[in-house]
């Protein structure tokens, strides 16, 4: 039987179903839906309350299904571990042509024990970056491990210079530090992916 | 056909959310809709316990996921027209219900040794 389109109150509904991860709606949107006539069969959809409820619902259950979806794609595709090792590699060139550029232009002062300090930092964590970046594109077995090391090499020495010595480009430590505190995120909630827990 | 795959033991999926456990004590009776869970849960807890639809698939979900339920698809003998997914309780899935109320019920007794509560009829 053919169904009319869809009443306003439905396409509000549907809107908010758009707060649930792709693959979670193409699994039980049309369940939702089919839960959300036969509450309007009852005529509950009309009030507030319920409205509210259902935004409270969406509120609670939503980040649990986008942090489902970040575990399953960690563990069985290959795609975000790809891009967050495309990322590394970025950031790891972007940071080390920067250092290259600050002290050909006399920002970091080859002669300065701290700038030297810094520019030793900020090699270390790069070729670390780099090195972490390349095996999880290969996805070899020091992949994760390798990667954390150099994530929080690369926040201790951004930090560092931040602190004691701000000579490189605002940029470059929001990148110097921002990418580390993300993939390390990725990586912890990747690690925490493991339980059997139905709850 | 649901092909069955190694289990870990029931209690190593305890303890439950409440709103697991409301989902499957709605399910012991027999096979439900998603809609008809809703609605028991809110009858049997007198409306203390709602349950949103995001909540439910996402724990139906989890549950199907572990072998505690599985689920069927067929018309809904009450619309009679629309095909519906039913979802019902697997032998594991009861299994894990009763360690859970054994669970429960070890709980109520040491609070009622303790004389937080009084004894239930």
């Amino acid at each position: 039987m053919k169904r009319d389109r869809p009443g306003r109150h439905e396409r509000m509904y549907r809107l908010l179903l758009l707060a649930y991860p792709a693959s979670f709606r193409a699994c039980y949107e049309r369940e939702m839906l089919l839960v959300f006539r036969d509450q309007q069969r009852e005529a509950v959809t009309r009030d507030l309350r319920y409205w509210m409820s259902l935004v409270g619902d969406t509120v609670r259950s939503a980040p649990r299904e986008w942090k489902d979806e970040l575990i399953a794609n960690f563990q069985s595709g290959a795609r975000p571990m790809k891009r967050m090792a495309i990322a590394a590699i970025v950031v790891a060139t972007f940071e080390l042509l920067n250092a290259g550029s600050e002290l050909q232009s006399g920002g970091i002062s080859g002669r300065d024990s701290l700038a030297q300090l810094t520019l030793s930092l900020v090699l270390l964590s790069t070729v670390l970056l780099l090195f972490a970046g390349i095996t999880l594109m290969r996805r070899g077995q020091a992949a994760v491990p390798l990667a954390r090391i150099a994530a929080v090499c690369c926040l201790a020495s951004f930090a560092f210079i931040g602190h004691s010595a701000p000579v490189l480009s605002g940029l470059a430590m929001l990148a110097g530090l921002g990418f580390p505190a993300l993939l390390l995120l990725y990586l912890f909630i990747g690690g925490r992916g493991q339980s059997a827990t139905p709850a | 056909m649901i092909k069955k795959k190694h289990q870990p033991p029931p209690e190593s999926l305890l303890p439950l959310a409440p709103a697991t456990f409301d989902i499957m004590l709605a399910l012991v009776d027999g096979e439900l809709h998603g809609y008809a869970i809703m609605k028991e849960v809110a009858e049997r807890t007198g409306g203390s316990v709602q349950v949103g639809a995001g909540t439910l698939y996402g724990v139906l979900k989890r549950l199907l996921a572990s072998g505690v339920v599985e689920e069927t698809e067929h018309p809904d003998p009450e619309s009679g027209d629309e095909r519906r997914r039913y979802y019902r309780l697997t032998e594991y899935g009861i299994a894990v219900a009763r360690a859970e109320a054994a669970r429960l019920g070890r709980i109520v007794r040491d609070a009622q040794r303790k004389k937080l509560v009084g004894r239930f009829a």
